[in-house]
């Protein structure tokens, strides 16, 4: 449709707002309350617009284009209401700086005078120069406020991690409240009060912790002013350089653009559009700082002399360890990390094959879901993509708290739901998720299998026969011809009636998504944990989005699966320890090693000091991932880029850099790599990670999945052979330890380092939701905490 | 039950009740309530039944009768004697003298203030003679827990006609042709509403009956859902009807007991006689009325707002469009009405869209309730026809102001309407007029203010009351009301500076365009009323120091006439603060410094002598602080 802004003429297509096709065409309407990601407010008045044939001034975020429809976005009615609004925004925030005439030049002369307990100006804000509120009085150019100001006087709150929240510089846009209800379905926050006391708070005035706040930190970023200020930077100049990497910890593989100053890293925010949409978690957003400046990292090469570890040149450690792993080659074990780029996965599984001649780097978080899949020769299937995620009708969780282990991909599943999609957890649910779920089936450890069975038998029943033709399907109804449901679900844990739920939505509703994690994979007999739940899938037609817990674990797979003879598996190497026939090991990922390993020579690489340092012979620093750059594979099968942002701390190194330089001093060719680009193009040659096309690839772009990117998702869909579990007795069956006891969750780990351990704000947050404790609420935590933590 | 059984059943109830058996209807509305009613009425029941009439006399606890300043009201019929302020005491002699006798009690009756004379009829006293109760009538004679009261009353027989036929559109056309407009607030015609509603293909939609008034002063919705449910619910199932919706609600205030216990009852009765469920009245009509509780917010009344709390979210409103016809709750088609437009679309339907249209003006049709209160005489509900001028309903229904004092001004429109002086009292009532004057017909309510009012005082209050009650969600309103209040606060306590005037009209116009909502476009009206009709007493206040009506403390002083004083020493008792000072029998005096005009002295100093005096404008020495 046609319509006139500014007496410009314009096609817009009516479902994006006044003000939205304004911006498009380039006429910038000002607001504040006003976000892309949210649904419109229109509680700032700013956007206000003239609309011929309508009365007032209707705000421009909350109007939808109509046929011919004459919008007047600047007159001088116009003007003046929204310089009046916006003068009686300032007269409740601190606004001295903000219309003062000498304001231009204060920053040169100020020193750090930012370091104040109660923000009274801007020059004292942690916002400033990054402030909406700041930019726009410049851009309507109010220079005084007629009104008595008035500053709120609520106490600040301190007493959370990661961010303090001072509402006396709040303008109640609401943006932090909304991201938390639409985007997070968390909604720890809300408005409190009304009128003039309206403020945003948590139910009966508790701290963030204790109302269920995940510290995802989307409200510190949609905040236009300085209310929410991250602790750890609030006291800082904005940065100086910015870049983006790609998170480091779960298999989402998020955007995060990565502040600079001064050659460290400020802090880290989620990057606009890309897979993650603006969106992050509390460990992307709050503790890439923490990490990659942790006090344990690695600074210079070392080697065991004396019985102890002594810090030696580059060239001496690695003669040293080449010349110990050489003459042990063929007896040697290699385990890689797949939280190391593609880059360093790649050479490493060279440098095991070629010159450690071990076949391979083994994973060192043990089986994945990728290696499961494939070894039950489970093809066919479209493996299913965040993006595809909001268009669900129905979304299943089999045993996996998404919104704790991958809270990204719980945002895109959080907005199908939104939109009506039906969600289903079975097992684990964390708090979001069973907020919103549709239905929860009960499971005792260890009865995944046996639901998955139930659920199966019970759509046979139900005469849901879509998938007679494919193949197998005979053998898979055939093997579940003895099943019963109500035994299965009693083996299961849960209630017959949530099984036949479960299969009722299966069989009804739009497309489904199954959520899938480690916990799967986990079980006693791994393998047919998802043979049962690829056989589900195919009966129901579902896509499969298996939650790989690293952020390279697909990465990983495509290198290793290049090769015919796969790396032995992370529990034969375990088990080959202390036998005698493995007399060095090199790690590159972190492995518990036991007291008696009988290893003659042990080389750890890693950019943290840890546990199997003990033993080492020899200790590589390696560069962090923010001081390399590199690649990972996501869940989904997208290749995403991540760039340098800092200098490597101390004489520390990419970790091709290493195993290639061990390669070429053990005399294996082929390994004078210059940099990573030439990695990449070498694995771009072979086709290992199958690029998209150029032009295409880069952070967010996801390429076709299941189009020949070598994830397992290849040929025809068919059954596969699955035989019925074992009857599981009771909870306590022997088979099903219990798991141990820990706040942390999935990805809580960077390579060696334990989060937590890096920040003690994690560490806080973790530990409140495993014990269900809380921290004191902000009143009295106030007085303990004013002079402490600020 | 169908149409023909609810035929049988109201000729049942007809023929169980003699038309001449006397009965004694005693008021039961929440101004009688806090008089004693309920004493009253259970006195009546047990003389009754201790001299064994129970068959012969009926007691009944109606609804309010409007004329709340004379509670308890109980009148006798089939008579129709009005007794007033009849207390528990009284109840012996009324049954021995008037119900088994014929003899009247001249104390209990109502004398006219102009003549003196008693007068016996409910429907001869003044308050009531003016009035047109097509909507209210109902009260006196129905006990509002009694479906078979508002059967006996024609109830239900408009619900009957429409599903006996009449289509839909038919319906709509009849509603939209009486000229009924929406009684909360805005006015928009109820007709034009439902057919926009009923336009709309949606699979679910929903009536809501909107009884969150929240209004100072305002209480006609209360009184009906308390007085007279049924006709509220009638009014729903023919809506419901004529838009196609299965499903209601009544927002009803969580601070209305009494409304949310009879409506729940009236429901449940609804229910059991098959007036609510499915097929209603044999028909295929299915629809049935749940009843909300409001949380107790005044912008919970606003349409949108509403919407949400029912919906279970803070009570906040939205930006519209969409309307809620287009979207509402849970985004179905939703209609939303007043208690009173509901309760109105009964009597249209059963008399016709012509005779409502006969009653009212151009644009303004049938009768509007007023909530008639502050300095007036006969404080009440009063129903008139639309166009009366405001001189009538409160001279003629009013009786006039208290103690005879001058009138000033009227407040209509509660918080959102404005100030209408006496050069106004002629004006018609009706939506135009209202709002050309630069207030609003609202809900309904009329705050009578004598010239003991101080109109920067009662501007204060209401902006004091927007501000509080705000939702806090759009800069305008949040912000603008509480700075308006500030100002205003500023210049009654005698701190006012110039330019206030400037500043506070720049304000009220850029919160009356820029807000939100309805609560915010029309808060700044009493100030702008105001300050268009009495501007001079802001400017005495600014320029002059002086509260015209000595209601601003810090404009008024008290101070002892010396040659009146006779020494009597009642305001040197009275004083908490002992600024008065003097000896027995011989003249006293105010200490300035240490009076906090709390104006104790000047009231006990006895009529006869009048010695304190309260005055303005004179320069108030500042107060020690001890």
């Amino acid at each position: 449709m046609k319509i006139i802004i500014d007496g410009r003429s314009f096609e817009v297509s009516g479902e994006e707002t006044v003000l939205e096709a304004a911006k498009a065409h380039g006429i910038d309407i000002p607001a504040l309350c006003h976000h892309p990601r949210l649904a419109p407010w229109a509680a700032c008045r700013l956007c206000v617009v003239e609309i011929k044939g309508r009365n007032g001034y209707p705000p421009s975020c909350n109007t939808y284009p109509e046929e011919g429809m004459e919008v007047v976005t600047d007159s001088e009615a116009l003007r003046s209401q929204r310089r009046r609004t916006l003068e009686l925004i300032l007269s409740e925030h601190p606004n001295a700086c903000l219309v003062c005439t000498e304001k231009e030049r204060c920053d040169e002369h100020k020193a750090s005078i930012r370091k104040s307990a109660e923000v009274a100006g801007c020059v004292f804000c942690p916002s400033n120069r990054r402030c909406e509120l700041q930019k726009l009085v410049d851009r309507l150019g109010v220079d005084s406020v007629p009104y008595d100001s008035v500053y709120r006087g609520l106490p600040v709150r301190r007493s959370d991690p990661f961010f303090i929240q001072d509402y006396n510089l709040c303008i109640l846009c609401g943006r932090c409240v909304r991201v938390c209800h639409e985007v997070r379905g968390a909604a720890a926050i809300s408005f409190v009060f009304r009128g003039s006391q309206a403020v945003v708070g948590t139910q009966f005035d508790r701290s963030l912790i204790a109302a269920g706040c995940q510290f995802c930190g989307a409200c510190v970023d949609v905040c236009p002013t300085g209310s929410l200020a991250e602790r750890l930077a609030r006291h800082e100049e904005p940065a100086e350089a910015k870049s983006r990497a790609v998170c480091p910890y779960c298999g989402v593989g998020c955007g995060l653009e990565v502040s600079v100053l001064q050659g460290r890293i400020q802090s880290a925010a989620p990057a606009d559009g890309g897979i993650n949409r603006g969106q992050a978690c509390v460990r992307g957003r709050f503790t890439l700082r923490d990490v990659v400046h942790s006090p344990a990292r690695v600074l210079k090469p070392m080697i065991k002399k004396d019985g102890k570890l002594a810090e030696v040149s580059w060239d001496e450690a690695l003669d040293f360890a080449a010349r110990g792993l050489k003459a042990r080659a063929g007896k040697t074990g290699l385990t890689a990390s797949s939280q190391l780029f593609c880059e360093d996965l790649f050479v490493l599984d060279r440098f095991g094959r070629e010159a450690l001649g071990c076949g391979g780097a083994t994973p060192s978080a043990g089986v994945s879901i990728l290696d499961e899949l494939s070894a039950g020769g489970m093809t066919g299937r479209v493996l299913g993509s965040l993006k595809s995620l909001p268009e669900a009708g129905t979304i299943v969780v089999f045993d996996e708290p998404v919104s704790l282990t991958h809270p990204v991909a719980w945002v895109s599943a959080f907005e199908a739901v939104r939109k009506g999609a039906k969600l289903i957890l079975a097992g684990a649910a964390s708090g979001p998720m069973s907020r919103h779920a549709s239905l929860c089936v009960g499971l005792k450890p260890g009865g995944l299998p046996h639901l998955i069975a139930a659920v199966s038998k019970a759509l046979l029943e139900k005469g849901c026969a879509g998938a007679a033709s494919v193949p197998g399907f005979e053998a898979f109804k055939k093997s579940l011809e003895s099943a019963c449901v109500s035994r299965l679900a009693e083996a299961a844990g849960a209630a017959e009636a949530d099984v036949r739920g479960l299969a009722d939505a299966l069989a009804g509703g739009g497309p489904i998504v199954f959520l899938f994690g480690g916990n799967l994979v986990g079980l006693p007999r791994p393998l047919q944990g998802v043979a049962l739940l690829w056989n589900l899938a195919v009966q129901t037609g579902a896509t499969l989005l298996p939650l790989a817990e690293e952020s390279d674990t697909a990465g990983s797979w495509l290198i290793r699966s290049r090769a015919k003879s796969p790396a032995p598996s992370l529990s034969a190497l375990s088990e080959s320890l202390g036998k005698g026939d493995l007399k060095a090991l090199y790690l590159a990922g972190p492995m518990t090693l036991p007291e008696k390993h009988g290893l003659e020579f042990l080389v750890v690489q890693d950019s943290f000091l840890n546990a199997a340092c003990a033993w080492a012979d020899a200790v590589l620093p390696a560069a962090a991932f923010a001081e390399a750059e590199g690649h990972f594979v996501n869940l989904e099968g997208s290749v995403r880029k991540s760039e340098r942002a800092v200098p490597p701390a101390g004489e520390s190194k990419p970790d091709w850099w290493i195993a290639s330089e061990l390669a070429k001093r053990m005399g294996a060719p082929g390994f004078s790599y210059e940099n990573a680009g030439q990695i990449k193009a070498q694995l771009d040659k072979e086709g290992v990670l199958a690029l998209p096309a150029p032009g295409v690839s880069g952070a967010g772009v996801p390429p076709p999945v299941g189009t020949g990117s070598g994830l397992p998702a290849e040929g025809k869909k068919a059954f596969v052979p699955a035989s019925l579990p074992a009857p599981c007795v009771s909870g306590d069956s022997p088979e099903h330890a219990e798991a141990p006891v820990s706040g942390e969750q999935g990805s809580d780990h960077y390579r060696s380092l334990s989060l937590c351990h890096a920040s003690p704000d994690l560490a806080l947050l973790r530990r409140s939701r495993r014990t269900g404790e809380a921290r004191p609420a902000a009143k009295t935590a106030e007085t303990v905490t004013a002079g402490g933590r600020q | 039950m169908d149409s023909q059984g609810l035929d049988k059943l109201r000729a049942e109830i007809a023929g169980s009740r003699s038309k001449d058996m006397p009965c004694i209807t005693v008021c039961g509305g929440t101004g009688c309530h806090a008089y004693g009613c309920l004493k009253v009425a259970q006195a009546f029941r047990d003389e009754v039944r201790k001299r064994g009439l129970e068959d012969k006399v009926s007691v009944r606890q109606t609804g309010c009768h409007g004329f709340c300043e004379r509670g308890p009201i109980v009148v006798l019929q089939p008579k129709g004697i009005f007794y007033q302020r009849l207390q528990l005491a009284d109840v012996c002699e009324v049954v021995d003298k008037t119900v088994l006798g014929d003899e009247l009690i001249e104390r209990l009756l109502y004398s006219d203030e102009a003549t003196g004379k008693k007068i016996a009829a409910e429907h001869d006293v003044p308050f009531y003679k003016k009035q047109k109760r097509l909507i209210l009538g109902g009260n006196g004679f129905i006990d509002p827990t009694d479906l078979a009261d508002y059967l006996a009353l024609d109830g239900y027989k408009a619900l009957q006609k429409v599903l006996s036929g009449m289509s839909p559109e038919a319906v709509i056309a009849e509603v939209s042709a009486s000229g009924l407009r929406g009684r909360g607030g805005a006015g928009f015609p109820t007709g034009r509403k439902w057919e926009i509603c009923r336009s709309i293909a949606c699979g679910l939609k929903y009536v809501v009956c909107n009884a969150d008034e929240g209004d100072p002063g305002a209480y006609m919705d209360r009184s009906l859902l308390e007085g007279n449910p049924h006709s509220v619910l009638e009014g729903m199932i023919i809506g419901a009807y004529a838009i196609g919706a299965r499903s209601g609600f009544v927002y009803v205030r969580n601070e209305y007991p009494l409304a949310v216990e009879n409506v729940t009852k009236a429901v449940e009765a609804c229910r059991k006689q098959g007036l609510l469920g499915k097929g209603i009245l044999g028909s295929k009509l299915d629809f049935d009325v749940k009843i909300f509780k409001g949380a107790g917010a005044f912008v919970s009344g606003e349409e949108t707002s509403l919407m949400a709390s029912i919906e279970g979210r803070r009570a906040s409103p939205r930006q519209k469009p969409p309307f809620p016809a287009q979207s509402g709750l849970w985004g179905k088609t939703t209609n939303i009405n007043n208690v009173e437009t509901w309760a109105n679309v009964p009597w249209i339907v059963r008399n016709g869209a012509p005779a409502y249209a006969a009653i009212g003006t151009g644009d303004s049709k049938g009768t509007k309730i007023f909530a008639l209160v502050g300095k007036i005489n006969n404080t009440g509900l009063v129903e008139v026809p639309m166009g009366m001028k405001l001189r009538e309903i409160i001279y003629d229904i009013g009786g006039g102001l208290k103690g005879g004092k001058k009138f000033k001004a009227v407040q209509t429109g509660g918080p959102s309407g404005g100030c209408i002086p006496a050069e106004m009292l002629d004006l018609p009532i009706d939506y135009a007029s209202l709002a050309q004057a630069g207030s609003m017909m609202g809900s309904g309510g009329m705050i009578v203010m004598d010239e003991e009012t101080c109109m920067v005082d009662v501007a204060k209050y209401f902006l004091h009351f927007t501000q509080e009650e705000s939702c806090g969600k759009c800069v305008p309103c949040r912000i603008g009301t509480r700075q308006m209040a500030e100002i205003l606060t500023r210049i009654t306590r005698g701190e006012g500076s110039e330019g206030d005037i400037e500043k506070l009209s720049a304000i009220a116009k850029t919160v009356k365009a820029g807000s939100l909502c309805g609560l915010g476009q029309t808060a700044p009206n009493p100030v702008l009323t105001t300050l268009r009709y009495f501007r001079h007493e802001y400017d005495a206040h600014l320029k002059e120091g002086r509260c015209p009506a000595l209601v601003c403390k810090a404009f008024v002083t008290f101070g002892i006439d010396q040659v009146k004083c006779i020494g009597c020493g009642l305001c040197l008792k009275a004083c908490p603060v002992k600024a008065v000072t003097g000896q027995l029998k011989k003249p006293h005096a105010i200490e300035q410094a240490a009076c906090i005009k709390c104006g104790a002295c000047f009231e006990v100093c006895p009529p006869k002598v009048r010695a304190v005096t309260k005055e303005t404008g004179k320069t108030v020495p500042e107060r020690v602080q001890p």
